[in-house]
């Protein structure tokens, strides 16, 4: 069988290839527009889901707490206590800046002590505590 | 000099390099872009002894796994915890629920039953440590009164 050549007639290459560009083009701008580039985070946690309406428009997260319940913060991981004695040391700074601690915990940590750590960050004066969530529920 | 004339040959503009960018940056947001769009739950913890004393009517509900929910120790499914707090409730007044998780209990199980009272419009839900936290549970309920 003869292959027939571009001499023979046959379209340009590139005009072939034009609905194709089209679509790439297309779908690059719907992922620029519409989706938002993940933070980098560096401990792997499940957000929990949660139906209660409030957006989130920041990025990072001040604190992160695994499921195993390490507590990542400025970079660094720590047991509870030792985060307690960092916080306490950081207290001037953080009331300065926000005051506020922007919670991503796993959906899989212990809520019990969650909230023990919640309630003794409240006692040092951090009052406003978030937890990021995602929809669902 | 003579200059050589081009005649009627159009320069052809290659696509291929375009296209390899254009597919290059196709890639690098289909794996990089997350549609989940975050939320903040605003959490409300007990003050540890520092507040006021509520004096609206407490409801103290413990949250056990899996969707079960305690209300003076009687046990219910924690998605209608809400609507029976409510049906509770006398005259107008909003009761100030606290939510204290029962050992094991994760996470999302109180966020689900956080999610149930809100959608029943109890929205100020006072967080309490866990009963296994050693830690004296009789904290002021200040965590919205102050």
């Amino acid at each position: 069988m003869r292959v027939p050549s571009q001499k023979s007639g046959q379209e340009p290459v590139v005009e072939t290839m034009l609905p194709l560009i089209n679509i790439v083009f297309l779908m690059l701008i719907f992922f620029m527009v519409v989706g938002r580039i993940q933070p980098k985070e560096q401990a792997a946690i499940v957000l929990p889901k949660s139906s209660i309406e409030a957006e989130f428009h920041g990025d990072l997260a001040s604190l992160s707490i695994s499921r195993d319940f390490e507590i990542y913060y400025l970079g660094q991981i720590f047991a509870a206590s030792e985060f307690m004695n960092v916080v306490e040391a950081e207290k001037q700074n953080i009331l300065r800046t926000s005051g506020t601690f922007t919670i991503r915990a796993d959906e899989k940590t212990d809520a019990g002590k969650l909230f023990a750590l919640l309630i003794k960050l409240k006692a040092l004066g951090i009052e406003n505590q978030d937890l990021i969530t995602i929809q669902g529920g | 000099m003579q200059v050589k004339r081009q005649g009627n040959t159009t320069p052809q503009i290659g696509l291929t390099p375009l296209i390899d960018v254009v597919f290059i940056l196709l890639i690098f947001f289909m794996v990089a872009t997350s549609f989940d769009m975050p939320r903040l739950l605003s959490l409300k913890p007990a003050t540890g002894g520092k507040g006021a004393v509520s004096e609206r009517p407490v409801v103290k509900i413990d949250v056990g796994a899996n969707g079960k929910c305690f209300l003076d120790e009687i046990f219910y499914d924690c998605n209608e915890i809400g609507r029976i707090v409510r049906q509770q409730e006398q005259g107008d007044t909003l009761s100030l629920v606290t939510l204290t998780p029962r050992a094991g209990t994760k996470l999302q199980d109180v966020i689900a039953a956080m999610d149930a009272l809100a959608l029943s419009g109890l929205n100020d839900t006072v967080l309490m440590p866990g009963s296994n936290q050693g830690q004296d549970n009789t904290q002021d309920l200040s965590g919205t009164e102050e």
